[in-house]
């Protein structure tokens, strides 16, 4: 044996019996040199192997190819040396796991592409399968909901019944022109419902209803405000915003729940809908678009949406006043720190932009 | 025995072998000719090493939409394995990625058919009932991937048990719980066809009957829990092997009755009965009527008491949510090592509540505290802590086993069995 190769003692192993036996590891001519004081003796090419990855500090395993038998060795210096003797290589993935650097740079891609998928990636899957969806599917979720609303917020509509059927009418008329939303069929409807306690609305409910609240119908003197209204909702159903809301927070349910599941699944679920909640700014504009062209195509004009809204904006703007003051008397006032977090795009932009193009 | 064992690791010192007293605590069937040497599992990993390849193999694996978590897995299994040490000698894991990423397809395309049945076509949802057979299979695969993957000194585990031997195990169980049913039907149909149930008397009784009967549900329940739990895990451990020889286990139906009594109702039943003085005299304190009376309290105290009170709650909330848990694994491990063995060798396993239940609880801290970024600490954690409660009590020496047979394996069962979250672990 030359005295400049490395040398370090071992353990052999046969793969017949547990066997432990000590062993003189060495390296010759491009050789794996075994040797030890019970007999074993072995010269096996360098191409033939196998180094296991280094895992922390636990002794590496060096094996050869078509055979049982390996030895362990213990990390340090002259195992590097042995190995580099050798012409063993670590693959790239463990050479980046052993640097901080790269862990942390591992770390801060992992965000980088969540927050991109979250903002981006998720949108835009999700616009894309939606087409493929079939409405049917949404309905029993959407009665559900409804049933849901009805019991702890909604009360039955006060509105005569002529007047319910006049809107109930004008409203099918108007969604009829958009084969688009041929889809819906009869659960394309009307509901008329009341709430004071959400006050002046319209929801469209991925399943295809509609709800109306009588609070919305006595904010305006004329129905085409009305209808502009709905025709914002009906925008919802045609580009299928409920459907690719639906997806994205599952997504993002799953997601979460594999990330932080072992903790709790409360808080993946809390989390999943804090990151969801309401329709985007992009929807509500793709909405608006919608209404303005189907206002354009009945001859009426887009700022019938606008003036709509604006009263709107007023009627809420007065509301969270009256709110705002009964909380001085009482505390609270939570809803001001949840404001950030909800995606109510920009009221007065959105106006502005109707107005714009006639 | 202490003359062969080279210095492997600098701190290897300390895990050489000692002689332990021998625990005899019960008849077991262990031939002792000479006394037992304690061989104390060791674990020497670090969550700052794990860290770094578990966030690197993360990355790679969303890089590559998944493909990559197969070879992530095995290095995983491969650095829990191998920092496990016992006598100076590695554990290793075989697992092949190829094999293990065939599997995750196939469980996944399964978990997508099952979730798309279950969405669009709900009415069809009990024809997945015909998978059931499936499961028992699924779970022997499970075991048979595992332990064939994992070697010490070049020999491997094996798992010998059948689906014929897995239904047997379960059928028993199974009788037990169609009679309980059966019977609990029949008294009640009995009681509801005989007995006068209208007018406030028989509104009363009828009250009555429904508690008996859900309390024999219940009772009915646990006794069966403890049995499918009892018969699993002497299945999983008397049909193991390592190389030729096989693993024995002797543990008794009644153990896991008490064990399941003590997690389930001595345990909730002590957290409330001490937590409760300490909330009541908290809510007074705050100025919160308890029960009609009300505490009157000067200055700030009842705003200190209001914290203080918040603090109470959450802490026995976590005890009510980690601390049976803690306790089942506790006496589960403690159980089923000190009465297995394997040849003339024992096994000791002496973790303690206490213990484990501030592991858990760190861990379930700092995992909220950092986003879950501590998961791989928290691993590390309990990985040590397991691995230094359990020791072997060779008798003689360990170089003594012998291979057995060489057979195929396959990671279906396992993979299937990982994502419906169904957990086995040995």
């Amino acid at each position: 044996m030359q005295p400049n190769t490395p040398c370090l003692d071992a353990h052999y192993y046969d793969g017949r019996s547990s066997r432990r036996q000590p062993v003189r590891l060495s390296v010759d001519d491009a050789h794996l040199l075994l040797d030890s004081p019970e007999g074993v003796r072995r010269s096996i090419p360098a191409a033939a192997v196998r180094a296991s990855e280094a895992q922390g500090s636990a002794p590496r395993t060096l094996r050869f190819v078509n055979d049982n038998a390996f030895c362990e060795v213990g990390q340090g210096p002259e195992l590097d040396a042995l190995l580099t003797a050798l012409c063993h290589r670590d693959s790239i993935a463990v050479r980046l796991q052993n640097r901080w650097r790269w862990a942390l740079a591992s770390l801060a891609s992992i965000a980088l592409i969540l927050l991109a998928a979250y903002f981006w990636g998720l949108p835009w899957g999700a616009k894309f399968i939606a087409p493929h969806v079939p409405v049917t599917a949404m309905r029993s979720l959407s009665d559900e909901t409804l049933a849901q609303l009805d019991k702890y917020l909604f009360k039955p509509s006060a509105l005569p019944e002529d007047r319910r059927r006049k809107l109930q009418d004008d409203f099918q008329k108007f969604a009829a022109a958009d084969p688009g939303l041929a889809p819906y069929g009869d659960r394309l409807v009307l509901s008329f419902r009341a709430s004071p306690a959400i006050g002046p609305n319209a929801f469209a409910l991925p399943g295809g209803q509609i709800v109306l609240l009588d609070e919305l119908v006595a904010l305006y003197d004329d129905d085409a405000e009305i209808l502009a209204i709905l025709g914002h909702e009906l925008g919802h159903l045609s580009k299928r915003h409920g459907i690719r809301m639906l997806i994205q927070s599952s997504a993002v349910a799953v997601i979460s729940a594999a990330w932080l599941g072992d903790i709790s699944y409360a808080v993946g679920a809390v989390s999943g809908a804090l990151l969801s909640s309401g329709y985007s700014r992009d929807m509500e504009r793709e909405a608006d678009d919608y209404a303005a062209e189907r206002l354009r195509q009945r001859g009426e004009s887009p700022a019938l949406l606008a003036s709509a809204l604006e009263k709107l904006e007023a009627a809420h703007h007065h509301l969270r006043r009256a709110q705002k003051d009964r909380d001085k008397d009482g505390g609270g006032g939570g809803e001001k720190y949840l404001d950030w977090l909800s995606s109510h795009p920009n009221t007065g932009e959105r106006i502005r932009q109707l107005r714009e193009n006639p | 025995m202490q003359a062969d064992t080279l210095p492997l690791l600098p701190d290897d010192a300390p895990a050489g072998p000692h002689s332990g007293p021998a625990t005899t605590d019960d008849a077991a069937p262990a031939r002792q000719d000479e006394a037992p040497v304690e061989y104390r599992l060791r674990f020497t990993g670090t969550g700052d090493e794990y860290f770094r390849i578990w966030i690197v193999n993360l990355l790679l694996s969303i890089l590559t939409f998944g493909i990559y978590s197969a070879w992530a897995k095995v290095r995983r299994e491969q650095y829990f394995h191998r920092n496990t040490l016992l006598d100076g000698s590695g554990f290793d894991y075989h697992g092949e990625p190829k094999a293990i990423l065939k599997g995750r397809i196939i469980a996944v395309a399964l978990l997508g058919t099952l979730a798309l049945v279950d969405k669009f076509a709900h009415d069809f949802y009990p024809l997945a009932l015909i998978a059931l057979p499936l499961i028992p299979w699924l779970m022997i695969r499970s075991f048979v991937f595992r332990s064939r993957n994992t070697s010490f000194r070049g020999l491997h585990f094996d798992f010998h048990g059948t689906y014929k031997g897995l239904c047997k195990a379960y059928l028993v169980p199974f009788l037990v719980f169609i009679a309980l049913a059966g019977t609990v039907a029949a008294v009640a149909a009995v009681i509801y066809t005989t007995t006068e149930l209208t007018g406030m008397e028989g509104a009363f009784r009828m009250l009555v009957f429904r508690k008996i009967l859900s309390g024999v549900s219940l009772l009915g329940m646990f006794l069966l829990i403890s049995m499918l739990l009892h018969r699993l895990k002497a299945f999983q451990f008397n049909n193991l092997a390592f190389g030729a020889s096989c693993f024995e286990s002797w543990f008794k139906l009644k153990s896991f009755y008490g064990i399941y009594l003590r997690v389930s109702v001595l345990f909730p039943l002590l957290v409330v009965l001490a937590f409760a003085p300490i909330l009541v005299t908290l809510l007074l304190l705050a100025g919160i009527p308890v029960g009609g009376v009300r505490g009157i309290a000067p200055g700030i105290v009842p705003s200190i008491a209001f914290a203080v009170l918040i603090i109470a709650i959450a802490l026995m909330y976590i005890l009510l949510l980690i601390g049976p848990q803690a306790w089942f694994a506790v006496l589960q491990n403690n159980l089923i090592w000190n009465k297995t063995r394997l040849d003339k060798h024992r096994f000791k396993s002496d973790q303690t509540f206490w213990r484990f239940f501030w592991v858990l609880a760190g861990n379930l801290l700092f995992m909220i505290l950092t986003l879950g970024l501590y998961w791989p600490w928290a691993r590390v954690k309990i990985a040590r802590y397991r691995a230094e409660h359990t020791a072997v009590l060779a008798a003689g020496s360990l170089d003594d086993f012998v291979a057995g047979a060489t057979r195929e394996k396959s990671a279906v069962g396992e993979e299937v069995a990982e994502i419906f979250d169904f957990d086995f672990g040995f």
